[in-house]
């Protein structure tokens, strides 16, 4: 009787135990920190990589940046959220053309500004979870530049961290598109934004190596 | 006792099972449903800051003004003197500029009470006016001791000030009438105003020098970052007015 009891009596503390075991661990997933510090050193390594650097190759270190830096985005959550509301009422074939359109623009500009960097350290301050949500702050060190704040909001999928916004010292790379979509849909609606993000991708590519 | 063991083992099942549901990654379709959506889309919905805009169509017209004069003028001017100065001057210029913005820093500092600000600050005048040789050197930094951004514009915004209406100024840039009112508080404290003893032409060689050197440090980026902006105009403002809202926090 007593045997069976502290069967029992485990048992319950076994799962009891098991209610405060952070959802995580079960998945055996690390964290968004842990997540974007892999992508970052792959980033690094492109961008200190000899055999890349030079104009001549920057067509190339570009398509290698965008490779490893677009891997942690969930660039359809992204553009989503710079549209806003007006995304509800699009078709999955216009959706996707939009999240095309918009990787196409954060290519021609996130892209080309991380490429300026190579000699910088990156400093992890901050690590938010909240949920399915988190931030991770972090402060880009550099020599000439001084210190840029730069942070992520990531949230999880199957285990993987994705990012859907980076705030670039204080400025919201979602907020930032956003505020231009906004009137251009107003004023001349999705065909409209589509042609305008269109015609902007072209000259971006024309003028590339300018 | 078979029944006892069986009741805990669906105890135990039904609970793993139950948390196993909470846990995201385990049932979220890729596209979230309608209910999501409405959260989803208001993290973004809070207007940042207040600044408006209703001088948009002149400060549209200084802003294109600026944009061609960065891209035609001040870019390659600053590219063509980067390749004939050596970085040590470059650097030595940059700091000597900088240097000479600290004496205002630390007066605002003490203005919105921060004392260890204002203190560190000092500590930087003095270190890389004397040690840094007239502050063309920055040893401030390699102890320590950190720039604080605190201009008039800043406490004017800790006394309450609002930011008034956002106006683009040729040559500086983004800017609002609070901020116009700092730069003249800015200006005043600054000791190579009291050098140049009023003499405007002399003012604006030197600001051009400053400006043209700290753009040797940063060719290309102004272009860069706008290549993806539809409306840049829209771009800047927005990301002024963010800056702001984060820097001053109204």
């Amino acid at each position: 009787m007593l045997r069976h009891r502290l069967i029992v009596l485990i048992q319950l503390s076994f799962f009891l135990l098991l209610s405060f075991v952070p959802v995580n661990l079960w998945g055996g997933d690390s964290g968004p920190q842990q997540q974007l510090e892999v992508s970052i050193n792959h980033l690094l390594d492109v961008l200190r990589d000899e055999t890349l650097k030079g104009d001549e190759q920057q067509n190339l270190r570009r398509e290698r940046i965008a490779e490893v830096v677009f891997m942690q985005f969930d660039m359809r959550r992204m553009a989503k959220l710079a549209l806003g509301r007006d995304w509800k009422g699009l078709s999955d074939a216009e959706r996707c053309r939009f999240t095309g359109l918009f990787r196409d623009l954060l290519k021609k500009s996130y892209v080309a500004t991380i490429d300026g960097y190579a000699d910088e350290e990156i400093s992890y301050r901050k690590e938010i979870i909240k949920g399915f949500k988190a931030e991770v702050k972090t402060l880009v060190i550099s020599r000439i530049r001084g210190e840029i704040p730069l942070s992520y909001k990531l949230h999880v999928e199957e285990g993987k961290w994705l990012i859907y916004d980076v705030i670039i010292e204080n400025v919201s790379l979602v907020r930032n598109y956003r505020s231009q979509f906004g009137p251009i849909m107003k004023k001349k609606g999705f065909i409209g934004l589509i042609a305008q993000m269109e015609k902007k991708v072209a000259l971006a590519g024309e003028k590339k190596d300018g | 006792m078979f029944k006892k063991s069986l009741v805990i083992l669906i105890l135990w099942c039904s609970f793993f099972s139950a948390s196993v549901l909470l846990v995201p990654h385990l049932c979220q379709a890729t596209e979230p449903t309608v209910a999501d959506g409405q959260d989803e889309f208001s993290e973004y919905d809070e207007e940042v800051g207040d600044l408006s805009d209703p001088l948009e169509l002149v400060n549209r017209a200084i802003f294109t003004f600026n944009d061609r004069l960065h891209i035609w003028v001040l870019e390659p001017t600053a590219r063509g003197y980067r390749k004939v100065t050596p970085s040590v001057l470059r650097t030595g210029l940059l700091n000597f500029f900088n240097n000479l913005l600290e004496p205002t820093r630390i007066i605002n500092s003490l203005l919105q009470g921060r004392f260890k600000a204002a203190g560190e600050t000092f500590l930087r005048f003095i270190l890389n006016t004397t040690a840094g040789v007239g502050g063309l050197m920055d040893p401030a930094t390699f102890e320590g001791l950190k720039s604080h951004e605190h201009q008039f514009a800043s406490t004017l915004a800790d006394y309450g000030v609002a930011s008034g209406p956002y106006i683009v100024l040729p040559f500086f840039g983004p800017n609002d009438l609070r901020g116009i009112f700092g730069l003249v508080g800015d200006t005043l404290t600054c000791p190579l105003f009291f050098i140049l003893n009023n003499d405007p032409l002399a003012a604006a060689a030197v600001q051009t020098s400053d400006t043209v050197n700290r753009t040797s440090f940063r060719l290309d980026e102004y272009e860069k970052m706008l290549s993806g902006a539809l409306d840049p105009y829209i771009a800047v403002r927005d990301a002024y007015g963010q800056h702001q809202q984060e820097v001053l926090g109204e």
